[in-house]
């Protein structure tokens, strides 16, 4: 009885040891700035952080050429928690942050049928379409992982390079191991579990409220100024910090005139 | 048959879709949730479909496409993963697919995985160091020379797809400008995170996306320190086969900051390393030499020039001391300062045997000489630059220059005459540039260039005693120049097209004088040469880019009046041209793919004549040579045509290019020369004949997969076609034909052991006249061993085999090595001991021809010598 039990604890243990991940990837931003990330894996959930520790304001850094570069940011940075229905998304906005979650199965993944080698692993190509971007992944089947970086889940194999096209956002990998220490990950989900979070069309609205909002006061404080401000098209500079794009704010943005 | 093909088709067509459905569980019947991959039959790699299973470990799925063989996987976290397929799976069948997956055994072993090699975002290519080192490089140079589609040449110039690089930017900042090789002969190559080469490169930011730039730049980027302020260096010390002391000690210091950035270096040594962005020991060219050749005066008497057609550091017995500041400083994000200090001085030994035959004539030289070149190079420039608002920008650049060199030769002439010679050159340039940038808007911009440069080069030669059969031991030569420059440039870009449209002004002033003294006192009108040569250019020019799908057109056309007067007071010749010209050029490029470029270059350009063309009077040259020209003020008139093709794929490390150049000059100066026993005498004169020259050039690298190699080789083949008089003979018409070869293999087996093999040959041949005259072949390998028995230590081993002229009887063989050692420990210190010329040859022979000569020269070598040094970081 106690080798049977033996064996079952084993095996479990093995099982363990085999569904439980850190993977680390390369975040690089729209501005070209580079920061690490990790994507932690334990069995059936996972948290992907970007450690992103710059705080709102002007990146002096990155300032060049009299191109302002900012940044939406605090020490937190960008959270994700997923399990196999949902995932919990935490960004910084406007010097607090803004806490939903959103539907796994909204992702519907085209396979190209391009392939690239990328660090010895071969990767196959989709594309799909999120929240209003488009991204581009390549993964690999080789590694049978179904999370990735952001809540690009589902895909049959680790994600070794995730770009998202409007935003020419860059996730690459850097390097995968087992996850020993999972203090980390325990804190961050349950900093996201236990926050009261938006339910993804309450966040639409959220968002949709503040930056109209936004948008009417800065025509108002320039107006006051006796400038004149014209947005683009698109509506970038009040989508840009955001990963998920309501599907009605740009037309919403867009009614707004000066 | 035809029907049967139809019915195929429409049953195809109106057949019903696949499904496929099933349970996935784990060997306790656990619901697992797996993934479902439907592969292409024929590539296995290639996933064509793929599903999950539902909580239940169940799913149901109609499958998209119809497949002959369904080859399907099914995957899961952590389990065993089942590979299986339904043959000639029928159309409108649903197929239960129930499994059972095993838990993974063996556990999933830690993955780094390696940088990548290089990154491409845009025009901008970032290597990665790591994956291009084998460990022997020292300095960033060594570094770059390893990177693909990159070569550095003798004076430190680098060259990325065939194209100069412009400049070597710190962190993005050109803080050396021109003389970049100060730099790159000087950082050391552990504190570069990466090296990114940036192709179509506009140097000022204003023009960016306006300007048709096919610069191309490189950008260090540096490994972050904590402080501001990092330094290194090394401390080699050792001894020479005479028990001389060797010293290679160096000292760099990089500071960073928002404020300013800057770089100093300090290096002294005699193993004949070159630390500077100057070549004194076979006095090529600088890049800078060659960005302001526009503005230097020209030098009449020659340096002695030191010839090495291999490894310039094992015949360079040099006492070099170099030191240089460079620094940027930012008083404000609108105002920045860039000063640039430099100084050089050297000491290069050289002993020659040289032995030159005249086969036309039977007469023989023979000269045996030590030379002595000491020269002295001071340099000081800044550069303001101000963001005046956002849409303009001026820089004012200003730098002096002043070089010294003193070359004394002792030389035993035929074995029998024994005089010296002391040749003092000095070179004293001062150059200022203005450049204003006005952005018109996003598409437009206007600029204002203005130049004002002054070079001098007075030149003393003394030879003693007397060595010509007339009278005179001192010839004194100088040129000067000063060049006035005005240019307005108006710069356009539309979505297809890209213009540039310029005006502008060139005044040039250069007075010349020479004389044979003796005593003090001059002696012979033959050598008095006293001269004003002034030229006045006025120009427009218009150029543009016009892109339409893969092909890229850039025709230019330039009209100019120049404006030639040539003043003799002393003969009282005045003569004077005035030209109006029309110059065409146009470029062509085809890119097949993102990967290769087909392009036509073909140009005409009409030229002033050469100053250095523009004495009629005696100038002696050294003791074996005079030489003067017959004027003529005719413009010279060069057309060239260049096909090429270029296909670069760095994700396969595979490049290939292949050019071919054709040039066509006429009124180019010939010469005639006069051999006497002693002495020749050359005369140079205008000839309106045609000279032609061809030229291919072939060059592939390759990564080789199954011998874990890289495999280079770059090959040339030239015709020149020339034409001189050899003592009053016909105009002789003359070809050389030359082939160069170069095989570069390196391994990079997982293994401790490497190797890296190096061929060269080359082999010139003249012919006269039709006749085959005279033919040298060389060539000589290189293999070096690299043992690396651990992260702690690399043993290099290198051994050299020469054959100067195939002909001849003599070899030479050199053997070196090198071991480095790296403390885990302490991670900032390393020790290199070397030892080099192993075999103690004192001396080197090579074989120089012409149509009408043959030369032997035998030179000096750097001693057998030792060398320990630590690197240090701090």
């Amino acid at each position: 009885m106690k080798k049977i039990l033996l064996i079952v604890l084993l095996s479990n243990l093995i099982c363990k040891a085999q569904s439980n991940f850190e993977i680390s990837y390369k975040f690089i931003d729209k501005d070209n700035h580079i920061t690490n990330s990790t994507l932690f894996i334990n069995k059936n959930e996972s948290v992907y952080k970007i450690y992103d520790d710059r705080e709102t304001g002007l990146d002096e850094s990155k300032t060049k050429d009299n191109t302002y570069v900012t940044v939406q940011n605090d020490k937190i940075s960008k959270i994700f928690y997923s399990n196999s229905k949902n995932t919990i998304t935490r960004i910084p906005l406007y010097n607090s942050e803004i806490v939903y979650s959103d539907l796994n199965n909204k992702i519907k993944y085209k396979l190209t049928g391009k392939q690239k080698v990328i660090n010895k692993y071969n990767c196959q190509e989709a594309k799909f379409d999120l929240n209003g971007r488009k991204y581009s992944v390549w993964f690999t089947s080789k590694i049978e992982i179904n999370y990735g970086p952001y809540k690009i889940n589902g895909l049959p194999g680790l994600i070794v390079e995730l770009n998202e096209e409007t935003n020419k956002i860059k996730i690459s990998l850097v390097s995968i191991k087992k996850l020993t220490d999972k203090t980390e990950f325990n804190s961050l989900k349950k900093y996201l579990t236990d926050k009261k979070h938006l339910s993804y069309p309450d966040y639409e609205k959220k968002i949709i409220s503040i930056m109209t909002t936004k948008k009417k006061k800065s025509y108002a404080e320039m107006a006051e100024l006796g400038v004149s401000v014209k947005y683009d098209e698109s509506q970038g500079a009040f989508t840009k910090f955001l990963i998920d794009i309501p599907t009605n704010l740009v037309t919403e943005l867009k009614k707004i005139k000066e | 048959m035809r029907i049967l093909i139809l019915c195929l088709i429409i049953f195809c067509n109106f057949s019903f879709s696949q499904t496929i459905k099933g349970k996935i569980q784990n060997t306790l019947k656990e619901p697992i949730s797996a993934n479902i991959l439907i592969k292409n039959s024929e590539n296995k790699n290639l996933i064509s479909e793929f599903f999950k299973t539902d909580d239940n470990g169940d799913f149901t799925v109609v499958l998209e496409e119809n497949y002959t063989k369904i080859y399907f996987e099914i995957t899961a976290m952590g389990y065993e993963k089942i590979a299986d397929s339904i043959i000639a799976p029928s159309k409108n069948r649903t197929y239960n697919l129930n499994y059972i997956l095993n838990e993974k055994i063996t556990e999933l072993q830690e993955v780094i995985v390696s940088q990548e090699k290089f990154e491409i975002e845009g025009d901008t290519i970032s290597f990665n160091p790591r994956s291009y080192k084998d460990g022997t490089e020292k300095k960033v140079e060594d570094l770059i020379k390893k990177l693909p589609g990159m070569e550095v040449e003798e004076n430190g110039t680098i060259k990325y797809r065939g194209k100069n690089v412009t400049s070597v930017k710190l962190e993005g900042d050109d803080l050396f400008g021109y003389n970049y090789a100060m730099g790159t002969r000087n950082i050391s190559v552990d504190m570069v995170e990466q090296v990114q080469a940036i192709d179509n490169y506009s140097a000022n930011p204003l023009l960016k996306g306006i300007e048709n730039s096919e610069e191309v730049a490189i950008n260090l980027k540096l490994k972050k320190g904590k402080l501001d302020i990092s330094g290194n260096g090394n401390l080699g010390s050792g001894f020479d086969n005479n028990i001389d002391p060797r010293n290679d000690i160096s000292f760099n210091l990089l500071g960073i900051s928002k404020k300013y950035k800057s770089f100093s270096s300090i290096s002294y040594n005699n193993v004949g390393l070159n630390n500077s962005a100057e070549d004194y020991f076979s006095m090529s060219a600088s890049l800078e030499d060659i960005q302001n050749e526009d503005f230097y005066a020209k030098k009449i008497i020659p340096e002695n020039i030191f010839m090495s057609n291999f490894d310039t550091q094992r015949a360079n017995i040099n006492n070099q001391l170099a030191v240089s500041n460079n620094l940027i400083y930012r008083f404000s994000q609108k105002v920045s300062l860039k000063a640039n200090i430099s100084f050089l001085n050297d000491k290069i030994i050289f002993l020659e045997n040289n032995n030159t035959f005249f086969n036309t004539e039977n007469i023989n030289y023979n000269d045996q000489s030590e030379t002595i070149k000491k020269p002295i190079n001071k340099q000081l420039g800044f550069k303001l630059t101000y963001n005046t608002s956002k849409v303009s920008l001026l820089e004012i650049e200003t730098a002096i220059q002043d070089q010294k060199i003193n070359t004394s030769n002792s030389i035993i002439q035929n074995d029998n005459t024994f005089f010296n010679t002391n040749l003092l050159t000095e070179n004293i340039f001062w150059n200022n540039k203005l450049q204003y940038t006005h952005k018109i808007s996003n598409n437009k911009a206007l600029q204002y260039i203005f130049n004002f440069s002054i070079n001098a080069i007075p030149q003393e030669l003394n030879i003693y005693p007397i060595s010509f059969s007339f009278n005179g031991n001192l010839q004194k030569s100088e040129f000067e120049k000063k060049y006035y420059s005005n240019k307005f440039v108006l710069l356009g870009n539309s979505k297809k097209n890209k213009f540039v449209f310029t005006l502008g002004s060139v005044f040039e002033n250069n007075p010349f004088n020479s004389n044979l003294f003796e005593n003090n006192s001059s002696i012979n009108t033959n050598f008095i040469n006293q001269f004003n040569y002034k030229k006045a250019i006025l120009f427009s020019e218009f150029g543009t880019t016009y892109a339409l799908e893969n092909w890229k057109f850039q025709p230019t056309l330039r009209i100019s009046s120049i404006n030639q007067t040539y003043k003799n007071d002393l003969e009282s010749t005045n003569k004077t041209m005035q030209s109006f010209i029309v110059i065409p050029s146009l470029n062509i490029s085809y890119s097949l793919s993102g990967n290769s470029t087909f392009k036509f270059l073909g140009s005409y350009e009409e030229k002033t004549p050469n100053e250095e063309y523009l004495f009629t009077n005696l100038i002696t040259q050294n003791n074996r040579s005079i030489r003067r020209n017959i004027l003529d003020l005719n413009l010279q008139q060069n057309q060239n045509y260049t096909l090429s093709y270029r296909y670069n794929d760095l994700f396969t490390s595979f490049s290939t290019n292949l050019s071919l150049i054709y040039s066509n000059n006429k009124n180019t100066y010939l010469s005639s020369i006069e051999i006497q026993d002693n002495f020749t005498i050359s005369t140079f004169f205008q000839s309106p004949t045609n000279i032609e020259n061809y030229l291919l050039n072939f060059g592939i690298e390759k990564y080789v997969n199954f011998l874990n190699s890289n495999i280079k080789h770059v090959s040339n083949y030239g015709i020149n076609n020339y034409k001189n008089v050899v003592n009053q003979s016909e105009l002789r018409n003359n070809q050389s034909r030359n082939y160069n070869a170069y095989f570069f293999i390196t391994t990079v087996f997982n293994f401790p052991i490497n190797f890296q093999n190096k061929f060269n040959y080359s082999s010139i041949n003249f012919i006269s006249d039709n006749q085959n005259s005279n033919t040298n072949i060389s060539f000589n390998n290189n293999l070096k061993m690299l043992i690396k028995p651990n992260n702690k230590i690399l043993f290099t081993i290198s051994y050299d085999y020469f054959k100067p002229n195939i002909k001849l009887n003599e070899d030479f063989t050199f053997l070196d090595f090198e071991i480095k050692y790296k403390s885990k420990k302490m991670r900032f210190i390393e020790f290199w001991l070397t030892g080099k010329n192993l075999l103690n040859n004192a001396f080197f022979s090579q074989t120089e021809n012409t149509d009408f000569q043959n030369t032997t020269y035998q030179s000096s070598l750097m001693p057998r010598y030792f060398l320990l040094t630590l690197d240090f970081k701090l």
